[in-house]
């Protein structure tokens, strides 16, 4: 029985795909071949995959592991700028760093290119109802997208930072995000709003890796909670990660935005409705004549 | 059944031309869609609008005309709310501004009109803007054709195999033969994104972190080849290339007239003499302000140096295509005995780009094709579980029938039921709005 995965094995995260090493790569195909077959048909498939597949990615693996190793695939997203938006709840600001230093906080969302396969540390304040309160999340961008060319700026990967998460974190929980692009095929049928994400919770013994890695594809890792720098005018480039590059993008309006503010569009011409008749459903189904 | 043949089997060009022709009635047929689309819809203004042209909007507190250098790092600010807000420079080229002030979706890349007319769908529409491939398939909503399995149809008329995103019709022929045609299949770029949460306390936290769980088996060191400096610039050098435009070269590569090159005008034969004024074919150098020129007098050139060519001239302009019979000419054979299926649908979005809440509009258009009318017909679109039908948007020119029903996937699968007998060289077209989960 082939199980159900909805996942490309080209863009997987799975073990099998990863293992580097030749003679472990043959060994691991062989076995993974010899106790296939005896049991169901050998499916490989879009929308299928492999029984017991063992992940050797994990999520509450340090920030940097899963990048490195997507580095170290050469996979072909890595040394390319990703359009990633951090949202927060209103009147939070974010602080990126560089130069080895956090910048002056701007007010959320922030919409910035990021480099596929870096860490990135920003810090958070301004939280709601915690204003004294900081924090300093990690973001690992882990992939891309591949938006149609001049029109990556209009789909970010959204990062939301919630503020149910920043509270857990103040609290000493460590919240880790992993965001994924749906597989559209797979997706629920529910309407989300704009600017909000559908979030699954998953206990903390599940590797929310492979759960996002099932779902779609994993795209970035979030981390808030972690840890806090012991001094802030000391030597940072540790704790941010080597200060990876990064670079603005302005903030694309939305067409409803365009609409009310009355700027110029184009005339439509009025149009004759459909005739009542057109738009009667019939009673029962089918009632087709033939002539 | 099509046949196409040359008169002309020495000039190699005409080869190509059935081809080319092709490409440009598909993008002809695109343009008038489309403008059909901006004209027929009760929602004006959500949706098949064009944005494009500078000056709709300004972004926020940036010039969107500037594409400058990339900051230095000595003149770098200190605040990072400077760089969004006076240095839009460092935007690559990828993210410039001018593809900002273009947030139409509506465009169609002519260098794609080889993939207008497949084998299943044919004189349909171009694809959209990316080509979805195996690594961004699942960033894209799909809909039209007939994915497997294929759709058949019971004698009472109810389906069976219609998957989500599929768009076929049925119909009968006057011989009784039942055909079954899919539509072409658009593809709307419409990334969702979703998030795995989990929330660890301070203890199983403070394992994770551990010196041996970073080890083994992965050694952090590799966090140090990530080298981001060595790599900023590797994704900006093909966007640079791209944007080279042909006048700026013509200008960068200006250079001086040397005197012998320059052919007094009265060496020049009878043969060029209709070019003998254009400074290109005196001295090499082509000025901007010629290129006009050049066209116009090629076009009278040729029309003098060959006496059997056929000149056309409305209201004192050159027409702008002229059948020319020096060249070859296509012979177009079309046989359509009865029982043919001869139904062309094609499928169109508003969009090819959305985000979730925008709303896009597609269109069904159905032509008979053949020379015998066709009955029954009936247009089934299962949609997308990404694609939530707007109530009451559906509009059909021609007398139908609509019904929607629950699909598989979450969505509904909407049905019209075409009344009337489609004459041949006839057909319609359906029209309706989607919202994007």
């Amino acid at each position: 029985m082939c199980r159900v995965f909805h996942k490309n094995p080209a863009n997987s995260l799975l073990v099998a795909k990863q293992m580097l090493n030749p003679q472990i790569l043959t060994l691991g195909f062989g076995l993974m071949v010899g106790l296939t077959i005896p049991n169901s048909t050998f499916c490989l498939a879009q929308g299928q995959t492999l029984p017991n597949v063992h992940y050797l990615l994990n999520s509450n693996q340090p920030p940097g592991a899963v990048a490195s190793m997507q580095v170290a695939r050469g996979n072909l997203g890595v040394g390319t700028f990703q359009a990633v938006s951090l949202i927060a709840p209103p009147g939070t600001q974010i602080a990126l760093a560089r130069d080895g230093m956090f910048l002056d906080p701007i007010d959320a969302p922030v919409t910035t290119a990021m480099l596929v396969g870096s860490v990135y540390r920003f810090r958070v304040t301004g939280i709601p109802f915690q204003t004294a309160e900081e924090v300093f999340p990690t973001l690992e961008i882990i992939d891309r997208t591949f938006a149609p060319n001049g029109r990556e700026h209009r789909f970010p990967i959204p990062i939301v930072l919630t503020l149910e998460d920043l509270r857990l974190a103040l609290d000493g929980a460590l919240v880790t995000r992993v965001i994924y692009l749906e597989d559209s095929e797979i997706a629920e049928p529910v309407a989300l709003a704009p600017g909000e994400q559908r979030v699954i919770d998953v206990e903390p013994n599940v590797n929310a890796l492979k759960t996002a890695d099932q779902l779609g594809r994993p795209m970035a890792i979030l981390r808030i909670g972690s840890r806090t720098p012991a001094d802030l005018n000391g030597d940072l480039s540790q704790f941010l990660f080597g200060c990876p590059p990064w670079m603005p993008l302005p903030v694309a309006p939305s067409r409803e935005g365009l609409i009310q503010s009355g700027l110029a569009w184009p005339a439509a011409t009025n149009v004759v409705p459909a005739t009542e008749k057109n738009n009667e459903p019939i009673e029962d189904t089918p009632k087709l004549e033939s002539y | 059944m099509l046949r196409s043949s040359s008169l002309n089997q020495r000039n190699a060009s005409s080869i190509g031309r059935p081809v080319r022709m092709r490409r440009l009635q598909c993008f002809l047929l695109v343009s008038l869609f489309s403008t059909w689309q901006l004209g027929c819809h009760s929602m004006p203004g959500l949706h098949s609008a064009n944005l494009s042209g500078p000056g709709q909007y300004a972004l926020n507190g940036s010039d969107a005309s500037t594409t400058s250098e990339p900051v230095s790092k000595a003149e770098a600010p200190t605040s990072h709310s400077a760089y969004f807000e006076t240095t839009p420079g460092v935007i690559p080229a990828s993210y410039s501004a001018e593809a900002n002030l273009n947030p139409d979706p509506c465009y169609v890349d002519p260098s794609l009109a080889a993939n207008c007319c497949t084998p299943s769908v044919s004189d349909c529409f171009p694809g959209p803007g990316v080509i979805p491939n195996v690594l961004n398939v699942q960033e894209y909503i799909f809909d039209g054709g007939d994915t497997q399995p294929t759709m058949i149809v019971r004698q009472d008329y109810s389906v069976a195999g219609l998957e989500p995103t599929d768009t076929v019709a049925f119909y009968e022929t006057l011989d009784g033969k039942q055909c079954i045609t899919p539509s072409n299949r658009t593809a709307i770029y419409a990334p969702r994104f979703g998030s795995v949460r989990q929330v660890h306390g301070m203890q199983v936290a403070s394992k994770s972190i551990l010196t041996h769980r970073v080890d083994a088996p992965l050694h952090i060191s590799s966090l140090n080849d990530q080298a981001p400096p060595s790599t900023v610039m590797q994704p900006l050098a093909p966007q640079g290339q791209e944007r080279v435009s042909l006048i700026d070269a013509f200008q960068e590569n200006r250079h001086g007239t040397p005197l012998e090159s320059v052919v007094p005008p009265e060496r020049v034969s009878r043969a060029i003499f209709a070019f003998s004024e254009i400074n290109f074919f005196r001295s090499g150098q082509l000025d901007g302000l010629e290129v006009p020129v050049v066209g116009r007098v090629l076009a009278n050139a040729r029309t003098w140096t060959n006496p059997e060519s056929l000149g056309v001239m409305i209201n004192g302009q050159e027409a702008l295509y002229v059948k020319d019979s020096a060249r070859a000419e296509d012979f177009h054979v079309y046989d359509s005995p009865d029982g043919k299926c001869t139904l062309r649908l094609c499928k169109a979005a508003s969009h090819t780009t959305a985000n979730s809440g925008d709303i896009v509009s597609f269109s069904l258009r159905f032509d008979n094709q053949g020379a015998q009318p066709l009955g029954n017909l009936v247009l089934l679109d299962s949609l997308s579980p990404r694609l939530e039908y707007i109530e009451g948007s559906q509009q059909c020119s021609v007398n139908a029938s609509f019904t929607t029903e629950p699909n598989s996937a979450g969505s509904l699968s909407l049905r019209w039921e075409i009344e009337a007998p489609l004459e041949p060289l006839s057909g319609g077209v359906i029209s309706f709005d989607c919202r994007v989960r």
